[in-house]
């Protein structure tokens, strides 16, 4: 997808590549040669993947690891990577261990860092040959000193050491956090030789702008910080298609249904950003708490099987070989795109193969499929009136113009690449998620303090500063705390920065 | 019939939790990694009916109460309870027979399966609430005379793990 701010010049759909790079220069290679520029007039690469999603998911390519968990004595009744699932542990657990360290809510430390016992832990670490690192301290979000003294101190002993830090990747809830550290960790070693791969390639075809990688809030990250943070990337996916219908549709508070072939993934924008999941997500059956887009999908898409009387449609699905299965491709397939075609939804294919179903059938399957739209819907909604309802996807074609609970079906122009619109016209952010007490400060102060460091954040993310702009200002009081504390999430974002 | 607790029955357990949670009283998911643990460690934890329990038992329901907030982040080292069960029946001067939650819902509903399997106590499938419930006198143990009630045990005393650095109110 080639953009010229507002104006897409261009744009081209390749399969991914085993390598992913390979994949990602024929594509861009097509678009240039579409529009015929030069590659030095290109200002800058954004990139969506799923690459690190897809490793964990099918265990491939992770790196063995350490944790090293801040908190004993507490904490020992859940040791590190306790929930994983097995095979995924056995795969990348080198060396897990709880040491001395942490804080307590208010700021006091549960232990003092024990130096002995992390020079022996250090010893362990270049005994088993890992070469990656996850430190989680227990309230890290809070009171950041303990890990990152940690982090020094194995960066002086073993500088080859990949090290991350659980405060930077999640939120407060320990196992949460520490496996969301524990799959960045895993991941480090590919993430690096994965984007050095995408960058040579682009310098190959003569594109030396800088490449950026789109996170799971739908803002940017240069490629340097993505090489320390994989995680960041992991829905990106459905984010970037719900930040491409905002950009397509002009609507920044509606649902959006992404439909595909085999599912339908259903989102919420709020002031054009997806409405974050305010719970544990998990991923490749491991329990995380990083921020991550509010999405929900059910087994309805474009090549979604029908049953004989129209009652059921999917999960089952013909999936990209749509173009084989499906009757309206001569195939022997009924699937929910013939009922579309066959109801006048969509003009597709040979519509007088659908011709002789049964009229009941199709307004029967047609219902099912209204009905699990409207369900869809409705589920994500958090009030009963009617929204805007914004339609991507190449099964797009399935969703009637009438639709209940939407004030209206919106199907903006090159809704079949939003996602890689989504991730072109993707701004960078900073996020402050904070506890702070308010005893000693007065409430306003907090929040100011935690705006400026927002936009700090933001600017040194690569924001211009002069778009930054406060999206979003999270307050929840946190009951039977004695010191009056507040946890304060604020986020800022802005343009790219275009040097 | 005594039943022994094992990892399905844990897991439908804690989902039970989760619901019967109504919203408050924190994550049992936090307690069933412990209990699991334990249980594949080679701890049991035994569960008996109400009807089972001799008229002269000592049933110690176990709990904390606090902030969730806490415990999501300072996970527990996992003998809290069993420490308060003890300085408890030091006070009482007679060992606890028995175990019973305070509440079934929330993280509280699990607590009792740990302490069941650490002390070697058998847990009682009778709550003080059928829930979560906000506050302490709310058990059911609290509220009503228990000679008018059907539960047969003579004394509850709920054990609060009280220890460094966790919020009390």
């Amino acid at each position: 997808m080639l953009l010229d701010r507002a104006d897409v010049l261009a744009w081209a759909k390749h399969p991914t590549t085993a390598d992913v790079s390979s994949g990602i220069v024929g594509a861009v290679r097509s678009v240039l040669d579409q529009v015929r520029i030069a590659p030095g007039e290109i200002g800058a690469v954004m990139l969506g993947t799923t690459h690190f999603t897809n490793a964990v998911i099918q265990r491939r390519n992770l790196a063995r690891i350490a944790v090293l968990r801040l908190g004993w004595p507490a904490t020992l009744s859940i040791p590190p990577l306790e929930d994983w699932p097995d095979d995924l542990r056995e795969t990348v657990a080198g060396y897990l261990t709880i040491l001395p360290g942490g804080h307590q809510f208010d700021g006091r430390e549960i232990s003092p860092l024990d130096w002995t016992a992390l020079t022996a832990a250090v010893d362990r670490i270049a005994r088993e040959g890992v070469q990656s690192v996850a430190i989680s301290a227990v309230f890290s979000p809070a009171v950041a000193a303990h890990e990152d003294a940690v982090a020094r101190f194995l960066h002086e002993h073993r500088p080859h050491l990949r090290i991350t830090r659980s405060r930077e990747i999640g939120r407060l809830g320990l196992l949460e956090r520490e496996n969301a550290a524990a799959l960045n960790a895993c991941l480090v070693p590919l993430a690096e030789e994965t984007i050095a791969a995408i960058r040579s390639a682009l310098a190959e075809l003569g594109l030396d702008a800088p490449l950026y990688l789109s996170q799971n809030d739908g803002t940017l990250m240069t490629a340097e910080f993505a090489a320390r943070y994989p995680v960041l990337t992991f829905a990106s996916g459905p984010t970037n298609s719900m930040r491409g219908a905002a950009f397509l549709s002009g609507l920044h508070d509606a649902v959006v249904l992404d439909v595909g072939g085999t599912t339908t993934d259903a989102g919420v924008l709020v002031h054009g950003f997806p409405r974050e999941a305010s719970f544990a997500v998990s991923i490749g059956g491991v329990r995380t708490n990083f921020r991550m887009p509010d999405v929900v999908s059910i087994g309805l898409g474009g090549g979604s099987i029908v049953s004989p009387d129209g009652t059921r449609i999917g999960p089952q699905s013909v999936g990209f070989r749509l173009s084989e299965e499906a009757l309206v491709f001569g195939g022997p397939t009924l699937t929910a795109t013939d009922i579309a075609v066959a109801a006048g939804r969509a003009r597709l294919g040979a519509p007088e193969r659908v011709a002789h179903l049964p009229r009941e059938l199709v307004q029967r399957a047609l219902a099912t499929i209204d009905q699990r739209l409207s369900e869809l819907v409705d589920s994500l909604k958090t009030t009963a009136a009617p929204v805007p309802v914004v339609v991507v996807g190449g099964g797009s074609l399935l969703v009637p113009d009438q639709l209940e609970g939407a004030s209206e079906v919106v199907r903006p122009p090159y809704a079949a690449v939003a996602n890689a619109i989504g991730a072109a016209i993707a701004q960078v952010s900073g996020e402050i998620d904070r506890i702070v007490s308010l005893e000693h400060q007065t409430r306003e102060r907090a929040l100011e303090a935690a705006r400026v460091d927002a936009c700090r954040l933001a600017i040194e993310a690569g924001a211009d500063p002069d778009s930054v702009q406060i999206v979003e200002v999270e307050e929840v009081p946190l009951a039977y705390l004695p010191s009056n504390a507040v946890r304060l999430r604020v986020k800022a974002v802005g343009d790219l920065r275009e040097d | 019939m005594p039943w022994e607790l094992d990892e399905t029955k844990l897991e439908a357990l804690a989902i039970g939790a989760g619901i019967l949670g109504t919203g408050g009283g924190g994550n049992p998911y936090y307690g069933k990694l412990h209990v699991r643990r334990l249980l594949r460690e080679g701890y049991r934890v035994q569960i008996v009916a109400p009807d089972e329990v001799p008229d002269d038992a000592l049933v110690v329901s176990v709990g904390g109460m606090g902030a969730p907030t806490i415990g999501i982040e300072r996970i527990h080292r996992g003998d809290e309870p069993l420490v308060a069960l003890r300085a408890l029946e030091r006070y009482l001067g007679r060992p606890a027979t028995h175990l019973v939650p305070g509440e079934i819902g929330g993280a509280n509903a699990l607590r009792p399966m740990a302490v069941g399997a650490l002390a070697g106590l058998p847990v009682v499938d009778g709550d003080g609430m059928g829930r979560a419930f906000p506050e302490l006198q709310m058990d059911t143990s609290r509220s009503l005379v228990y000679q008018r009630h059907r539960l047969r045990w003579r004394i509850s005393t709920t054990t609060s793990c009280c220890f460094p650095g966790s919020a009390m109110p």
